[in-house]
């Protein structure tokens, strides 16, 4: 039998609007920085700050911090994990959309 | 979760993929040199011709010698945009070769060498005069298209150099110069200027 899909197991990690957006913007993009995320989302710096750390703890992207003309500068890069867990999540959404029909 | 959330979800999904597919990794800097290059090289032109005209009887002479000036200037600008992009990515930690990166070039061909064969078209049946308009024109054409996939600013650069290009065109074609002066020259300082400033060099 077809296993069932439980709309309550989806990825709890990546099922929330700005870390959904995050997860989407670098599975294309692979890397962007802070600024590039802010503006794409539309979001503030506090509320993609908390969502990117939650995201990285869970080693879905990897920040890392450098300086461009003595200015601080973060660039998010996703991990061989946050892809796999992206892509699940993805599947997972077509999987409760099937039984929905 | 019902049908209308999930459809939500992809929705959103799909709008940040389709506007993260933007090259954002541009290069102020070359673009200002590149100005500045196109400026030398209308420069030295004037001095090879006494003349901002590039009708037939005046430039017969020199057209080996433009050509293989203009050729330099060309592929000097190109590295420059090499170069400084994959230094500029390099120093903010992306990558420098990207699929969109890959777009951005076969956006830009087409146009590229559509004004290549029309300067060839048009040396052969003798009427550099229109060089100029028809080299704004097709090289607005390319930027403008690989603009789709990068920053606004690049878009408007293009278009910038296709509505300028109806002038040598139509109005001036004497001005053939002045105008090559203002577009690959000032247009892309300014240009230049206001990247390095909003994307930080």
């Amino acid at each position: 039998m077809k296993k069932e899909e439980n709309p309550l197991d989806l990825n709890k990690i990546i099922h929330e609007r700005i870390r959904l957006g995050i997860m989407s913007a670098l599975s294309t993009r692979e890397t962007m920085t802070f600024t590039e995320l802010r503006e794409l989302l539309k979001t503030t710096d506090g509320n993609l700050s908390v969502h990117a750390r939650l995201l990285e703890e869970n080693g879905y992207i990897k920040s890392e911090k450098k300086f461009l003309d003595r200015k601080p500068l973060t660039v998010f890069r996703i991990t061989a994990t946050g892809k796999k867990e992206f892509m699940g999540y993805l599947s997972m959404l077509k999987g409760i959309i099937k039984q929905l029909t | 979760m019902n049908r209308e959330e999930i459809i939500k979800n992809i929705d959103y999904i799909k709008g940040i993929v389709e506007s993260s597919n933007r090259y954002t990794n541009v290069s102020g800097l070359a673009g200002i040199l590149s100005g500045v290059l196109a400026l030398t090289g209308c420069i030295i032109s004037y001095y090879l011709l006494d003349s901002f005209n590039l009708t037939a009887p005046l430039i017969q002479s020199k057209l080996l010698l433009l050509g293989i000036l203009w050729l330099i200037i060309f592929t000097g600008a190109v590295v420059l945009q090499v170069v400084f992009t994959v230094y500029k990515a390099h120093k903010i930690g992306v990558q420098p070769w990207t699929k969109l990166s890959h777009q951005i070039v076969f956006a830009l061909l087409p146009g590229l060498l559509a004004g290549a064969i029309l300067t060839l078209y048009l040396v052969k049946y003798n009427q550099p005069v229109f060089i100029p308009g028809v080299w704004i024109l097709l090289y607005g054409v390319g930027i403008a298209a690989s603009g789709i996939f990068s920053i606004i600013a690049v878009r408007l650069l293009g278009w910038a150099f296709i509505l300028t290009s109806t002038l040598p065109l139509f109005v001036y074609p004497e001005c053939g110069l002045i105008f090559m002066a203002l577009t690959f020259g000032v247009y892309h300082i300014i240009y230049g200027l206001v990247v390095a400033i909003k994307y930080r060099g």
